[in-house]
């Protein structure tokens, strides 16, 4: 390749090399990794991953947790399937039943477990409740425990089957998987994007620090975990119910060594841990800054691609009654970074195709037909750091009759495919936590909301910090532009739209929104404080 | 110019002070050159931190402080705060001269038989204001450094330094300051003594930020200077010229400023803009006090001049200046309100354009209903100051006789009609006619009454009345438990089993009485003082543990009242609810940090009557 063979990122000696031959197509896994991917809810769906991974290598050993997969390893775990826990919480239809019938003691318990052994899965292991009697002082007092817990459900209006509903990770059973029909592990909800952010920041160098962060948080979470105790038999407590990998099961793939995006993730996910909230108060916060930091390094990695240095100018409207220069601005950044991906895609193939192997068949005496065949057998392979993209496909599918048609329609097809897959990776995920929105306009821009500002105060600032110099620094860091001072500063914003006016007025409507949650202190007109309300220096 | 009359030289002089382009009586350093122009006096008063600014060098019958015991001084505050004046009345008391012109100047003198450096730094912006990365100048580094050296040497100073500067400019210096400059350590300390409010520090430096000083203080003296100046009497003393004539809106609106109820209603409004944390300069004060005499919506910039004020010959003219309308800034272009935080924070007050059935009964149908008759006489009709739209009864006949497709014209009346009323109406009047309601009910605040009354004004030991307090706790009980309680005596903390944040919090962390077994109060407000700006809700949450307390801004005291009295929390703005969140969260933070550990996990739901009762899980 070209440039950037010596690339920090991109070059080969960055790169990592994948086991496994994929079927189909392997190019957005070869730029982004396997996989970030969208469905509903992903924002849940990838942190309750992140923590089923991160809590079943602490069950393995405290000792692996962000060390096992730092040099490039694949990640292997056993997350819980937690099988009791969810049949007594989402598969529980007999207790509604008998809730509502007075009835003697015995008869409640007799009837509901008549009742729930005809929902129960797997139905041959239908276990003795004995020991949930012993435990409650009546059916009643039982009932209410489950409707506790049934009240943390996530999403509690969805219609998802019930072994891909979960309720809030108060404790570590709770820190279960998604699982399939069959009850074995599944890709339908968990898309890996949760394996995903914990490569990333296993790769990153404050990993050991992650690891003394994380396992603070899950030993807090004992206390409340009682609860869920409560309704597991003595042996699940001490042998957790392990879920099984699916025939499908393939791992997870982060193909750069290092990356800039992995620290700068992961010294926000510390300084997160580091504020010491009561019980887990900090997800609150982690759920939208881990799809924050995916877009970061979606956009970053797209770039790269496109031999662009850092992130682009992320323009941020605080919005506003009407439209101004602002909003034009933030309209045409997002529509700047939102195509980098698909540019990047093309320019990195376009040069893929030039590589010697396949120029050398192109070149060769032999009929368009049979070219095309040997082509798509180079291709036909597992992606390794020196062959990174692949179209496995059956030897009678070959697409083309020359070589100039075989790569169009592989350039089609990546597109189209990159399309439906990483291409969302901006747009949903930056809706997800609150940086991409549509309010005011009818096209998508970056228009924070409460929460993510909210949640970039909380990371960011440690006890106070004027707010010119907290503005640079998440113009510094993320790209973020919301004042007029890094307007000037960005080369990607036209000229037409730098106007300081305007963008003076965005920050002025930061501070008045910062000032109503009580993240700001406005001292006068020059001079405003922005305050994380949660940091408290050590004593 | 010298045939003028005093009163019409005045009328220019004060066109200085209003919203217009040539606004040069705002800037201390410029206010000289108009003032001998028009050859009056510009308006000055005493500073409420004159006597201490100048009893840190002169002591009460004018000795002076030993050398050792002087100290620097910075003043610092939004622009228009008085800095620069502040420095000239101590220049003045020092050297009994007038004040030089320059941004810094040394005095060298004998201090009690040593020689002593005296640096006046009359505006930091004019010595050097930071563009894009400039470095510091050396010359500017040099000026800290030695101020710096000045402030942590302990023996007796050679240079004492007195400084103003814009707050805003602290950041934009340290931020330039080489990494190894001894005045790093001066930044330190500004910025903690800046950001925590603090006036003394136990170095030599003495730290006053002038936005901390109530607004309420500085327009009660804004005011007396006002409306006391001679030169309002040599106006009234010429009725014969036109611009101060029977239809002038200057002197209508001059009767209007210094009687009671306006001056009552003007106190009020900015004890409320510190109730809401806005400080309001002096300098805006002067201009909200010359742009409610002089406003006028077709003068050019919306501001009359004495030809303006001539041309003043209907009952129509006298209104259009009329003071309740220009004191919201009606005269002005939305541009021009936008320029000032007094017309920003009235704005959002959306006084008048809130409604009150009974005032609007009493405005369109008074006049024609025969038990509304009185309360109309003596609060619609009775118009002291003659400033009632002359065409009201006009367009609010035709609105009923449904002459009229257009409503705005006639609620725009209404509207300003409601803020007539507001401004000039005695107490006792409103009373009568609005038994049961407030007029703030006209504003957003509903409850700034109470909040005035009981929160704000009055003595420091007044103690709060007990139902105030209790609907606060209601109010704190509903929006923290997100159920819909009835408990009043006892506040109660819960969280949600997920976060502390949750919307419905019904796992029970703790109850907190007003007052214990022992009669001791445990829930109070503090109110303001010299230490605090806004009153305080203060919460004993266990004896010998430093108490949880936060700010009772006017906002969250109308949140919590409204809640308790019954609206949905959700009905606000998310940002009121968030807020209130925030402070819970605070709040187990901090008996977390004091060791605060839940024993058993108990649920808290509400009973028939809407009592709190609990429930233990494990």
């Amino acid at each position: 390749m070209k440039t950037l063979d010596n690339h920090t990122i991109l070059g080969i000696g960055n790169l990592l090399d994948y086991p496994q031959s994929p079927r189909g197509m392997w190019v957005d896994e070869a730029i982004w990794g396997h996989r970030i991917r969208l469905t509903s809810s992903i924002g849940n769906f990838q942190f309750l991953e992140f923590l089923s991974v991160v809590e079943s290598l602490y069950r393995q050993d405290p000792a692996v947790l962000f060390a096992d997969v730092s040099d490039g390893k694949n990640l292997t775990y056993e997350p819980r399937r937690s099988i009791l826990l969810r049949n007594l919480i989402f598969n529980n239809a007999a207790l509604n039943r008998i809730e509502n019938r007075t009835l003697p003691e015995e008869e409640k318990w007799s009837g509901w477990i008549n009742g729930f052994r005809a929902s129960f899965q797997p139905t041959d292991q239908f276990p003795d409740f004995e020991y949930l009697r012993q435990r409650f002082l009546g059916f009643d007092n039982f009932k209410e425990h489950i409707r506790l817990l049934q009240r943390l459900s996530l999403d509690p209006n969805t219609s998802i089957r019930w072994t891909s509903r979960f309720i809030f990770p108060i404790g570590m059973d709770a820190m279960f998987t998604d699982l399939g029909k069959d009850l074995t592990r599944e890709a339908i909800n968990f898309k890996r994007n949760g394996e995903i952010i914990y490569l990333m920041l296993s790769r990153s160098s404050v990993a050991a620090e992650l690891r003394t962060g994380f396992i603070k948080l899950l030993e807090a979470s004992r206390e409340k975990n009682k609860l869920l105790e409560k309704l597991l038999p003595e042996d699940e407590c001490k042998n957790p119910d392990i879920a099984k990998a699916g025939v499908r099961n393939v791992p997870a793939f982060l193909p750069y060594l290092s990356h800039p995006a992995y620290d700068r993730f992961a010294k926000d996910v510390l300084a997160l841990l580091a504020l010491d909230l009561p019980d887990q108060d900090c997800f609150e916060f982690l759920i939208p800054l881990l799809s924050f930091h995916l877009v970061l390094f979606y956009l970053e990695t797209a770039r790269a691609c496109n031999e662009k240095e850092r992130l682009g100018a992320i323009v941020c409207e605080i919005v506003a009654p009407r439209s101004d220069q602002v909003r034009h601005a933030s309209l045409e950044s997002f529509a700047s970074n939102d195509s980098e991906g698909v540019i990047a895609v093309e320019e990195l193939l376009k040069e893929f195709f030039k590589r010697q192997e396949i120029i050398q068949i192109v070149k060769a005496a032999i009929s368009p037909i049979d070219k095309v065949k040997e082509i798509s057998q180079l291709f036909n392979r597992a992606p390794t750091k020196s062959w990174r993209f692949c179209w496995n496909l059956d030897e009678n599918l070959t697409p083309g009759n020359s070589p100039e048609e075989f790569f169009r329609e592989f350039l089609n097809d990546a597109k189209l495919e990159f399309k439906n897959k990483s291409g969302e990776i901006h747009r949903g995920l930056g809706k997800e936590c609150g940086l991409v929105s549509r309010r005011g306009t009818r096209s998508l821009r970056y228009a924070p909301t409460d929460n993510f500002l909210r949640m970039l105060v909380v990371t960011r600032v440690r006890g106070r910090i004027e707010l010119n110099e907290f503005l640079a620094e998440l113009f510094d860091r993320y790209c973020l532009v919301i004042g007029h001072k890094e307007a000037l500063r960005s080369p990607e914003i036209q000229d037409n739209h730098k106007s300081e006016n305007p963008f003076r007025k965005n920050m002025d409507r930061l501070i008045r929104r910062m000032e109503s949650m009580g993240l700001a202190k406005r001292m006068s007109d020059g001079c405003t404080y922005v305050e994380n309300p949660f940091f408290e220096a050590e004593r | 110019m010298s045939n003028r009359t005093l009163g019409q030289r005045w009328i220019q002089f004060l066109r200085g002070y209003t919203p217009t382009a040539q606004n040069d009586s705002m800037v201390t350093e410029k206010i000289g050159n108009r003032a001998s122009r028009h050859q009056v006096a510009p308006i000055s008063f005493e500073h409420p931190l004159e006597k201490l600014l100048i009893s840190l060098f002169l002591k009460e019958d004018e000795g002076r402080i030993p050398r050792n015991a002087l100290k620097n001084v910075i003043l610092t505050g939004m622009a228009g705060d008085g800095k620069t004046a502040l420095c000239y009345s101590l220049w003045k008391k020092l050297f009994n001269s007038k004040p030089p012109r320059g941004k810094l100047e040394k005095r060298d003198l004998n201090w009690d038989g040593n020689h002593l450096c005296i640096n006046f730094m009359f505006d930091f912006s004019a010595f050097f204001t930071p563009r894009d990365n400039e470095p510091l100048p050396l010359e500017v580094l040099a000026f800290l450094e030695d101020f710096s050296n000045s402030v942590f040497s302990r023996e007796a100073p050679e240079s004492v330094y007195i400084i103003a500067i814009n707050d805003g400019q602290f950041a934009e210096l340290w931020k330039r300051l080489p990494k190894n400059s001894p005045a790093n350590r001066l930044a330190d300390l500004i910025t903690d003594l800046h950001a925590t409010n603090k006036q003394d520090s136990t170095h030599r430096l003495t730290f006053f930020n002038l936005s901390l000083i109530s607004t309420r203080e500085l327009f009660s003296r804004v005011y007396e200077a006002f409306v006391s100046r001679p030169e309002w009497e040599d106006c009234l003393a010429h009725p014969e010229l036109k611009e101060f004539g029977s239809y002038s809106p200057l002197i209508r609106n001059l009767h209007a400023l210094r009687s009671l109820p306006y001056k009552n209603r003007l106190h009020d409004l900015v004890s409320i803009s510190d109730g809401c944390k806005r400080h309001i300069p002096i300098r805006e004060l002067l201009m909200w006090m010359s742009n409610g005499l002089l406003g006028s919506k077709n003068a050019p910039h919306g501001v009359a001049g004495l030809n303006e004020l001539r041309n003043c010959l209907t009952l129509e003219d006298a209104h259009r200046g009329a003071l309740h309308k220009n004191l919201i800034g009606e005269n002005l272009t939305q541009n021009q309100r936008d320029r000032f935080a007094m017309f920003r924070f009235l704005q959002g007050l959306k006084l008048g354009n809130e409604t009150i059935n009974d005032l609007d009964d009493l405005i369109i149908f008074g006049e024609h209903l025969g038990h509304l008759r009185d309360a109309y006489q003596s609060l619609v009709k009775e118009d002291a100051f003659q400033q009632r739209d002359p065409l009201i009864e006009h367009k609010l006949r035709s609105y009923i006789q449904g002459g009229t497709e257009d409503d705005t014209e006639v609620l725009d009346a209404i509207a300003s009609e409601r803020r007539r009323i507001f401004f000039s109406s005695e107490e006792k009047a409103l009373t009568k006619a609005l038994p049961n309601r407030s007029i703030w009910e006209t504003t957003v605040f509903h409850s700034a009454e109470d909040y005035l009354r009981h929160l704000l004004n009055g003595n420091e030991q007044d103690p709060v009345p007990p139902e105030l307090t209790r609907k606060l706790i209601l109010g704190l009980n509903r929006v923290w438990t997100g159920l819909l309680a009835e408990d009043d005596e006892r506040l109660f903390l819960a969280k949600g089993l997920n976060l502390s944040s949750a919307a419905i919090s019904d796992i029970f962390v703790m109850g907190v009485p007003i007052t214990d077994d022992f009669g001791e109060t445990l829930i109070s407000v503090v109110k303001p003082s010299q230490s605090i700006l806004v009153p305080q809700l203060r919460i004993i949450w266990k004896l010998e543990q430093v108490p949880f307390a936060f700010d009772l801004t006017l906002e969250r005291f109308e949140f919590l009242m409204r809640v308790a009295e019954g609206v949905m929390p959700n009905a606000f703005s998310k940002e009121c609810w968030d807020d209130i969140i925030t402070l819970k969260t605070k709040f187990l933070r901090h008996m977390q940090r004091a060791g605060f550990k839940l024993a058993r996990i108990r649920t808290i739901e509400t009973d028939s009557t809407g009592k709190l009762k609990s429930l233990v899980i494990v």
